[in-house]
């Protein structure tokens, strides 16, 4: 790939990954998007999930430009500072991009590496599981990894199979996300966990993962991503707590990053 | 062990061409490249389209090699695929190119071979790599359709000495009767199946047509269809054509239906396609039963054909019109582009009497500068 790359490195790039699916990586990934766009960044958001992609679904609210093809590349959608790309936004919904080998390595390059992303931050938001594609990423663009995970042992054993990949790639872990961790009562502020599995740093080959925020389970942010319009695009809700919480793991990956 | 038995119709390459193939055509034909991308989003009209969706019939590919260089890989389709035809084909395009007629340039292998054989289940396939030309599809613009004519009149003059110059028996031969003919069996066909509850509309549709066919050969032969043979495109319409930004035609593609038969078909074909038929975004498939024909633009488009060139038997076109547009028609029923049966009886009569009306003018406009 290294031969064919238009690739300019943003100074920053953050790979959001679990090895299990439904954990929120894509709502993760877009609400991280808008806040540093929130905070005067220029963002890239790529979609890397090329065969079922998700984040169309959760910003369809916003208005982005229509993603257009410039000779072989794809060129990604815009809103303000916020360049964004995935395959959900070409064709029709049901064209499975069944794509290995060559043909997955030529879509890398036609949507991401063949692209002059000239941001600040690229967040890019990786399938679940451990495959080709994620190889083909991690092993072309180092990055910096943003696990998520839920507190669920399931959740928990595929995050420790995503560790064990990502020390192969030798590639720095910014820390762990757990998602969907509790609910807020709306009567008594009493923190009501969703999960009876554990809540803890873990440990993977003399490598320490910590927690670096657990995220609740936002009634608000879950209908707000089913109507297209991610939680965080919104500025005014300065004091709401996930806003909070986003706007805290915002300043821990920039602490975070090497 | 039955049930590990492949299914036949699954294609697990999903109507890509295998990694292993692309390589085999890459590595027989450049010697300095260790790397090469297969790009599976086309640019058509700067929209991102799947490969696998532009072209139903043949598997295309389109490789970037690490030396920049882009290049097109393509296999014969079914209806094409053996050596006889790949060599016609391919012997065809260097000649064309020899006399500056804008076709893709063949690459040949070491071997000084212009196709790439392997073998599939039991059957020869064949591939094509050529040069990829940046360009546009077609716009709709009026002056696209003046270039295609023009430019169609300068392709049949060389390929009338391509027909002079070939062994013809090495050619196969068509008919416009008996190509609508075999489509209207296979729309049928490809209809009893799938679509049950429409077959009786279907099988009136079908007889009166086969009518009707008899009834336009009748008058086509007598205008002598059969006497002036010479080799033809045979799927002369915008889709197989690449323009440049200015509406220029860069290259003409896809000669599978190249044949002998009578020139006027393409003529004929090019009309249709250009002035009446409506195509679904991006795709080679009518979008709906097409009503309004252009015969302002037909007319120009058939005078700028023959412009300074002799007419001869042109009463055969309005006949050959409504025999290809009912070709057509059942192409596009046997591949579910129309629903309702009953709009399709008079596609065939407009085009008759349009194709009339525009002979007629442009006969007149000949006599005229005859003077």
């Amino acid at each position: 790939m290294k031969n064919f790359s238009n690739f300019k490195k943003a100074d920053r790039i953050i790979y959001v990954y679990s090895g299990k699916g439904g954990v929120g990586k894509s709502t993760v990934s877009v609400n991280i998007a808008f806040t540093f766009l929130n905070l005067g960044y220029k963002v890239g958001l790529f979609d890397a999930d090329l065969s079922t992609p998700s984040i169309p679904t959760l910003v369809k609210g916003v208005k982005f430009t229509d993603q257009y093809m410039h000779k072989n590349l794809v060129m990604p959608a815009k809103y303000k500072g916020l360049l964004y790309s995935s395959t959900g936004n070409l064709g029709e919904t049901t064209d499975g991009s069944f794509l290995s080998g060559q043909y997955l390595k030529g879509a890398l390059y036609q949507l991401f590496f063949g692209i002059s992303w000239d941001v600040d931050i690229l967040i890019i938001d990786m399938p679940p599981g451990t495959t080709d594609l994620h190889t083909n990423l991690f092993y072309n663009l180092e990055g910096d990894i943003l696990f998520v995970t839920t507190p669920h042992s399931t959740s928990h054993e595929d995050l420790i199979r995503s560790a064990a990949l990502i020390e192969r790639f030798n590639l720095n872990v910014i820390g762990v996300i757990e998602n969907m961790s509790y609910v807020n009562c709306t009567n008594c502020e009493k923190q009501i966990p969703l999960h009876n599995g554990q809540n803890l740093d873990f440990n993977y080959n003399n490598k320490s993962y910590k927690i670096l925020s657990s995220l609740p389970f936002d009634a608000e942010l879950s209908y707000l991503s089913s109507i297209g319009v991610p939680y965080m695009f919104d500025k005014n809700k300065v004091n709401n707590h996930t806003y909070l919480k986003y706007m805290f793991i915002a300043s821990e990956i920039l602490k975070g990053v090497k | 062990m039955s049930q590990l038995v492949k299914k036949k119709e699954i294609d697990i390459f999903q109507g890509l061409i295998p990694d292993a193939l692309i390589e085999k055509c890459v590595k027989d034909r450049f010697k300095n490249v260790n790397k090469w991308l297969s790009l599976p989003f086309i640019n058509v009209a700067e929209k991102a389209i799947l490969i696998t969706r532009r072209s139903e019939t043949a598997r295309k590919a389109i490789i970037l090699l690490d030396n920049n260089e882009l290049v097109f890989i393509k296999e014969l389709p079914w209806y094409c695929s053996s050596k006889k035809f790949v060599e016609y084909q391919t012997d065809l395009l260097l000649f064309l190119d020899e006399y500056n007629i804008s076709v893709p340039k063949l690459i040949p292998t070491y071997n000084k071979l212009f196709y790439t054989k392997y073998d599939f289940e039991g059957d020869n396939k064949y591939l094509i790599v050529q040069e990829h030309i940046y360009g546009t599809s077609w716009k709709n613009t009026k002056i696209e359709a003046l270039n295609a004519a023009a430019e169609l009149r300068k392709l049949h003059k060389v390929l009338d000495s391509y027909y002079n110059k070939i062994d013809k028996t090495l050619v196969s031969k068509t008919n416009a009767y008996l190509k609508a003919n075999q489509m209207l069996d296979v729309s049928l066909k490809s209809n009893k199946d799938k679509n049950k509850e429409k077959t009786i509309d279907l099988i009136n549709y079908y007889k009166t047509k086969k009518h009707d066919l008899n009834i336009y050969k009748e008058e086509l032969y007598k205008c002598g269809y059969l006497e002036s043979l010479s080799i033809i495109h045979g799927d002369y319409n915008p889709s197989n054509m690449i323009f440049s930004q200015t509406h220029d035609i860069l290259a003409i593609i896809d000669f599978d239906n190249s044949s002998i038969d009578n020139q006027y078909r393409d003529i004929v074909e090019m009309i249709l396609t250009f002035c009446f038929f409506k195509y679904r975004q991006n795709t080679t498939r009518f979008s709906v039963v097409p009503k309004r024909f252009d015969i302002v633009l037909a007319t120009e488009m058939i005078k700028k054909y023959f412009s300074g060139k002799l007419i001869e038997n042109i009463e055969m076109i309005p006949s050959l019109a409504a025999i290809v547009s009912i070709e057509l028609v059942a192409l596009a029923v046997a591949r579910f582009d129309f629903n309702d049966f009953n709009e399709l009886y008079l596609i065939d009569k407009t085009v008759y009497n349009s194709f009339k009306k525009i002979i007629e003018e442009v006969k007149k406009n000949h006599e005229e500068s005859a003077y």
